[in-house]
């Protein structure tokens, strides 16, 4: 096995007693590479987590990956609040920090990372919701691991913790750490992770980097036109024909569709249309993959 | 500190004083033995029965029914609960082994048990040593009493525990928690003596029957609590003869019972898929 491969997965399969839950499984997950495993509710994300960090034994299929499962190198945030709820943040932390046999002097710098050091006192069962998952992050942290698996780790977050969590696991990647989680939506991921994984149904329906995944699906970018009034939008549409894929008027708002590689020069014949007021291109991003994948058949 | 077992031990011991279940155990059990102690003086007060050894049936007796009871309860949602909330699956992506998670879990819970059980027999001691009535015979039949008490605790608490692998919600936790009550306490010995009293007794010999009663700790308890009081225990002396098995079967039996739905809750949580 090369050494910069931390996960080979070939022909892997799984049954939950007789159903088989994954089929045909092949993943290679390199040293510091970020993976985001994406998928529907119940498409076998979760499951594939679980093989990852060993909890369960996949039925068939090959497995080549360093020693990382149930050892410091690995740190797991379940998808769900997986706490003591009777105990306090900081007992917690001291709990799990002896399990994982490292010195719990880190603790407080890892509390006020997640910015819960405040209530590190208190009894996690006053935690909120978003309070519950930086914790959950924190003890993942305790370790300071090669590998972080997160399952769902956007799960009901607020907005300024979606930002806490992007800015910390931002960090991590640029430390080579793997990151690998799994989410059902990719919103905010691609400033996260480089590569993704779909799923659908128990099987690995894409994957590869973000950026080859949209080229290679032929995605459209956008531009969004907001017209003067009384301006003709059947005449822009007439001289930027052969340049777009598909268009929407609404109102006064003018949306086209097109091939990446059409950009500059449909730019430079819009940009001469003086009687546009603004122009927004939004590039073809994983969302759409995402939506191109899920909404076929 | 760094065996999973051990740390794993110590929260949950913790666990039980903070939340209570250990204070609420001991009252409950020095309350219950107190009052039979004060009661058992009235009525066998005059009936040429032996005083100590009326005094220790009425305590195993207490120990029957609510030793296992307390041990049900304590484990049933040992690792279901963990599982239901989802902490089974954290703590089995740390460096700990599932054998480790049971074992600290069993071996927290039962310690929890036996100190309640020690101290709310303790009460006892307490209470004799105000009546001037702890003699050397008392203290013997007191220490035997906790220690077969603690050790039908262990094999409770086993019980739950495997129970608590087995099932997927905490809710089946409970309603197996009290079949296996029901079964072993009260079912067990009522078929027994149904079988022994009909027609049907030929079918259990005496030595059948010695070999029976192995299959249920209770029993076990039974004939180690009455074996112990010897001929004092006039009333019951009969019974004790049912089985000439001597006290290290009867003991090695109980650990028997400790050990094996142990061992099938490790080995069933090994298979278990999460």
């Amino acid at each position: 096995m090369p050494k910069n491969i931390l996960i080979d997965y070939k022909n892997v399969d799984f049954f939950y007693k007789q159903t088989q839950v994954l089929f045909d499984i092949n993943l290679t997950i390199n040293k510091g590479q970020s993976v985001a495993i994406v998928g529907h509710n119940g498409a076998g994300k979760t499951t594939l987590i679980k093989l990852l960090i060993g909890v369960l034994q996949p039925s068939s299929g090959a497995i080549n990956s360093i020693e990382y499962v149930q050892t410091n190198k690995l740190s797991f945030m379940p998808e769900h609040n997986a706490l003591y709820s009777h105990l306090s943040g900081i007992e917690l932390m001291r709990y799990f920090a002896k399990l994982k046999g490292v010195e719990p002097s880190n603790i407080n710098e890892i509390l006020k990372l997640v910015e819960i050091d405040f209530a590190a006192h208190k009894k996690i069962s006053q935690y909120s919701k978003g309070m519950k998952q930086r914790l959950m992050l924190a003890q993942a942290l305790l370790s300071d691991p090669e590998i972080l698996i997160l399952d769902e780790p956007y799960s009901g977050l607020d907005p300024n913790s979606k930002r806490l969590f992007s800015r910390i696991l931002q960090n991590l990647s640029v430390e080579n750490k793997s990151i690998i989680l799994s989410s059902h939506t990719l919103e905010g991921l691609s400033d996260i992770v480089d590569n993704v994984i779909f799923i659908k149904k128990g099987r690995v329906t894409l994957s590869g980097k973000i950026k080859t995944i949209i080229k290679n699906l032929g995605l459209n970018d956008k531009m969004q036109l907001t017209l003067d009034k009384g301006v003709s939008a059947d005449e822009i549409i007439k001289s930027v024909q052969s340049l777009i894929t598909s268009h929407t008027l609404l109102n006064n708002e003018l949306i086209l569709l097109y091939k990446t590689i059409n950009n500059i020069a449909l730019l430079k014949i819009i940009v001469n249309i003086t009687s546009v007021q603004d122009i927004v291109i939004t590039k073809a991003n994983v969302n759409d993959a995402y939506y191109h994948i899920y909404n076929k058949s | 500190m760094s065996n999973p077992i051990l740390i794993i031990c110590s929260r949950e011991i913790k666990n039980t004083v903070t939340n209570h279940y250990l204070l609420g155990m001991t009252l409950l059990l020095a309350t219950l033995s107190l009052s039979l102690m004060l009661l058992g003086d009235t009525p066998f007060g005059s009936t040429g029965v032996n005083k100590l050894s009326m005094q220790i049936t009425s305590l195993s007796s207490l120990s029957i029914f609510f030793i296992p009871l307390m041990a049900l309860f304590l484990s049933y949602d040992a690792i279901v609960g963990e599982n239901e909330q989802g902490s089974l699956l954290l703590m089995l992506s740390y460096p700990i082994k599932r054998s480790e998670f049971v074992l600290g879990k069993f071996i927290a819970n039962w310690v929890s048990l036996s100190v309640a059980i020690v101290l709310g027999y303790g009460a006892i001691l307490l209470l004799s040593l105000f009546d001037n009535n702890l003699t050397t015979e008392f203290i013997y039949a007191y220490l035997g009493l906790v220690f077969t008490s603690i050790l039908l605790g262990g094999a409770f608490t086993a019980m739950a525990l495997l129970i608590s692998v087995v099932v997927i919600q905490r809710g089946t936790a409970i309603i197996y928690c009290i079949a296996v009550w029901l079964f072993f306490v009260i079912f067990f010995d009522m078929i027994l003596l149904i079988v022994l009293t009909s027609k049907y007794n030929y079918i259990i010999s005496a030595n059948a029957l010695s070999g029976i009663m192995l299959f249920n700790p209770i029993d076990i308890f039974r004939i180690i609590s009455i074996s112990e009081q010897g001929s004092n225990l006039l009333p019951l002396q009969a019974l004790s003869k049912i089985t000439e098995l001597p006290q290290s079967v009867l003991i090695s039996s109980m650990f028997v019972w400790i050990v094996t739905p142990l061992i099938g809750a490790i080995d069933l949580l090994k298979k278990k898929d999460l």
